[in-house]
């Protein structure tokens, strides 16, 4: 129900069955009610009687909680006549309902628990779509897209065909730009304000980061160039001391990692010094009109002075700082936004905001990773439905692999870029902590340190997502590849990656790291091989090299002994299944694809070869020539966009003068378009890459279309 | 600094003693509490009262005028010799800290009881005092009414 433009009378409402008594809301509106002389904790005994407030209470509820106020806003513009009372209930509303649907779904809780009262009150003092608000990363954005029109479709979130989980700006006209790598907002938001002021504008821009997205050094690239050009715009810095994922190891909280971390904390605790700053002004202020100018020339000079108090990082950059502010508390929060709201020409303004991840949620305050991404859980007791599975993660196995091979080569080091948790790496910290760097979100810079330390002899792992590598691919080719030096890459969440989409997908970097000329590209089609690939990663010692595998778990086959891997011959693969007519030639975890694709089509009476390349450079010659010469169809598969494993097959083949006879090649590759996000087996279904895909693709080839068509359904 | 610490018995600590009642062998363990907060106080940061050269916490809003008019003169800039320039200035910035957090009855109240440890919440508290921020937002202000009028470019 849209109720929108008037005040709500809050003690005469009824909405459906609930009778609802704010009995802490103000004296006025404890007239009459028979609550208003009991005690705050007696009133849950009473039957029939709902609070609003659950975060008070300490109660979760498994059935949707009650959310009389926030059931009237469906768009900001039913903020608008809230009072600030209504306001802080509203937050507390938003958040057990935030608690409630990352409860059902799965999700990113910690980041949008923190974030509540600030969404409310950039909500209420703002007016979007006009307005413009960027969320960083956009994990953070569950409450703003609850209050902006998508509260229904919360349960979707993260699935097939319902919302992202990340900002997007397909899905509504309050999504101002796409998130899901950090660091982009304050670029993004520049660009508005610029764009603005060409076309005469007079809308705000709103650009929310995090202190750990303030590590990439975009940020740092944004904010020089918005000091530069001076554009009217804010930057909300949102500190919670989070800086990787989680900032934790597996045995308890860290420092977030970085010098930016402690001089933010100093600007917390800094007041005296920056007091004398502000006194210093309220000085030279009494001197005068007509001497303004002299006044405003001596607080530069008092300014540059007075150093060690970190607000002069983002001030020299050009930004005003305000701050710190309390980010739960709305009052405060909601006075400073509509002051600089109103103000003209302000240029740039950061408004250094102090939240907590995972507030208002005891479970997630005290966790080490703060919740920051849960899968269903039960809000009454915090624990979350893990399926148990007979198999762990690849991401787990390489963080093994690693640490046996770290146990004998001393010279082994990891390095990874803030993703402690998603890369293994902290199981690997745990183990050698001396031998794991840390850089923050900052790829770019963790490649080419990679690279340093390789000149000095050393052999550092870079574990870095597949698609947050392309942050850093110049550094990859420049600093690495061209000058051969040994770096290895482990690139983690290769392929389709489920419910985080096209943003976190790892579609290219088959693409991209194999057109390198000195690098040795590999994928392993189960853990086994991944073990396997990493010892051999490690031998290589005069190039550099890359492996690349899926996010999920492994499927089954038995572990080397002691977890440690022996070196493949490199540039060799291995056939899976002899068989004949049709061979499937497969790169990475596609093999399995391949392998039961080759069961359907046996079923019909065709037994296929199967083989898996292993390497993609350099490639099996000799075995794509037996393959060419003994088949008639010869068909890669890969999970990778074009210009990947099957286009190196293809030109090999075109230059050995394979396809001048009678052989048919067929590639199979993720199509020229972006996954949406959805369960991974739906996301295969839609890149045309599941076994029966494959299966029909043999038949197809073959002229057997009736086949084709009865293994596709 | 010898540890003479007020004992006069204010508001806030009879709040504390509520809390502490349960005597052991009839001797009312009270003061450890108070003790321990006191001394704490003294170590970390001046007390706010003895900045403004106050005796005790029960000083009226007059008074406290009183002495923060006396230590300004003192302790102004303007009225210090040259060679102690620096220092006045950084006394003076206490002072005047020191008198906005008395001189309201809000957060005079919380002070004082941030004095007796009330605050027994356990994570660290940052405050973040509303002062500081607002002069910030009264500075942009002034700021921004003094800058350049913005460059109108407009796309032709």
């Amino acid at each position: 129900m849209a109720l929108c433009g008037f005040a709500f009378p809050i003690n005469h409402r009824s909405i459906s069955s609930h009778t609802i008594q704010h009995c802490f809301f103000g004296k006025d509106l404890q007239q009459g009610q028979s609550c208003s002389h009991k005690p705050f904790n007696q009133l849950s005994k009473r039957s029939g009687v709902v609070q609003a407030t659950l975060s008070e209470r300490g109660e979760y509820h498994s059935q949707r909680p009650p959310t009389p106020l926030l059931d009237t806003i469906n768009y900001p513009i039913h903020m608008k006549n809230l009072s600030i009372k209504e306001l802080k209930q509203l937050a507390d509303e938003l958040r057990s309902d935030v608690i409630f649907n990352v409860s059902k779904t799965g999700g990113h809780l910690g980041s949008s628990l923190g974030v509540v009262e600030l969404t409310v009150a950039l909500h209420y003092v703002f007016n979007t779509p006009q307005d413009k608000i960027l969320w960083d990363v956009g994990h953070q954005s569950y409450p703003h897209k609850i209050l902006t029109g998508r509260r229904d479709r919360m349960h979707t979130i993260r699935q097939t065909n319902g919302l992202a989980g990340f900002t997007k700006r397909s899905e509504s006209e309050h999504d101002c730009f796409g998130t899901g790598h950090s660091s982009t907002t304050i670029s993004a938001g520049l660009g508005m304000a610029v764009g603005r002021d060409l076309k005469g504008g007079t809308n705000d821009v709103v650009a929310i980061i995090g202190d750990g997205a303030m590590t990439a050094g975009q940020a740092y690239e944004a904010m020089n160039n918005a000091g530069y050009l001076d554009s009217d715009m804010i930057v909300i810095l949102n500190d919670n001391k989070q800086v990787s994922l989680p900032t934790a190891t597996l045995d308890g909280p860290i420092p977030p990692v970085g010098a930016l971390s402690s001089a933010l904390s100093r600007l917390q605790s800094n007041r005296p010094l920056r007091e004398l700053r502000e006194v210093a002004k309220e000085v030279t202020k009494q001197i005068g009109g007509p001497m303004h100018e002299l006044a405003a020339k001596v607080d530069e000079y008092a300014r540059g002075m007075i150093s060690g108090s970190g607000s002069t990082l983002f001030e020299e950059l050009g930004l005003y700082y305000i701050g710190p502010v309390d980010g739960h508390s709305i009052d405060d929060l909601v006075a400073i936004l509509k002051e600089v709201k109103s103000t003209k020409t302000t240029g740039p303004v950061l408004i250094h905001v102090i939240t907590e991840k995972g507030r208002g949620y005891p479970y997630a305050e005290k966790a080490a990773d703060k919740y920051h991404g849960v899968a269903k859980f039960d809000p009454a007791t915090g624990k979350q439905f893990k399926s148990s599975a007979p198999t762990q993660s690849y991401t787990t196995y390489f963080a093994e692999a690693l640490i046996a091979e770290a146990e004998a080569d001393k010279q082994i080091v990891a390095i990874h870029a803030a993703m402690g948790g998603g890369t293994g790496m902290n199981l690997f910290h745990r183990r050698f902590p001396s031998r794991c760097f840390d850089v923050g979100i900052a790829e770019q810079h963790a490649v080419t340190f990679a690279a340093g330390l390789a000149c000095e002899g050393l052999k550092p792992f870079c574990a870095i997502y597949s698609s947050f590598l392309q942050r850093g691919y110049d550094q990859v080719v420049h600093d690495v590849d061209l000058q051969k030096l040994p770096v290895r890459f482990a690139m983690d969440r290769a392929g389709l990656v489920g419910a985080d989409g096209p943003t976190h997908s790892g579609s290219f970097d088959v693409t991209y790291m194999a057109c390198l000329p000195n690098m040795v590209v590999m994928a392993p089609s189960d853990e086994a091989e991944l073990f396997h690939m990493v010892a051999t990663a490690a031998a290589i010692d005069d190039r550099p090299s890359c492996f690349r595998y899926p996010r999920g778990n492994g499927i089954g086959v038995p572990l080397p002994p002691g977890n440690k891997g022996v070196p493949l011959e490199i540039g060799k693969g291995r056939i899976m299944i002899e068989g004949e007519r049709v061979a499937l030639l497969g790169y990475g975890t596609a093999v399995q694809s391949c392998l039961t694709a080759a069961g359907l089509v046996k079923e019909r009476g065709l037994n296929i070869t199967v083989a898996d390349a292993r390497f993609c450079k350099p490639l099996d010659h000799n075995l794509i020539r037996a393959l060419a010469k003994s088949h008639e169809v010869l068909i890669t598969v890969e999970e990778g966009s074009i210009g990947g494993f099957g286009s190196h097959v293809a030109h090999f083949m075109a230059l050995d003068g394979l396809l001048d006879g009678k052989l048919k090649w067929r590639p199979l590759v993720l199509p020229d378009r972006y996954i949406d996000h959805g369960a991974p087996d739906d996301q295969l279904a839609e890149a045309g890459l599941t076994p029966s895909h494959i299966a029909a693709t043999v038949f197809n080839v073959l002229g057997q279309t009736r086949e084709a068509l009865e293994v596709m359904s | 600094m010898s540890l003479t610490i007020n004992f006069v018995l204010q508001k806030s600590d009879l709040t504390l003693n509520k809390l502490a009642r349960a005597p052991i062998n009839g001797v009312k363990t009270i003061s450890v509490i108070s003790c321990k907060a006191k001394e704490l106080q003294i170590h970390n940061k001046k007390n706010l009262y003895q900045v403004l050269s106050v005796e005790s916490h029960n000083v009226s809003l007059h008074e406290l005028k009183k002495a923060y008019r006396a230590k300004a003169l003192q302790l102004h800039p303007d009225a210090c010799p040259s060679s102690k320039k620096e220092e006045c200035t950084k006394q003076f910035v206490e002072l005047h800290e020191a008198y906005e957090v008395l001189s309201d009855p809000q957060s005079r109240r919380m002070y004082d009881l941030s004095l007796v440890g009330d605050h027994a919440s356990g994570e660290q508290k940052v405050h973040f005092a509303r002062t500081v921020w607002e002069t910030q937002l009264d500075a942009l202000k002034q700021r921004s009414a003094t800058r350049p009028k913005r460059r109108n470019i407009c796309f032709v």
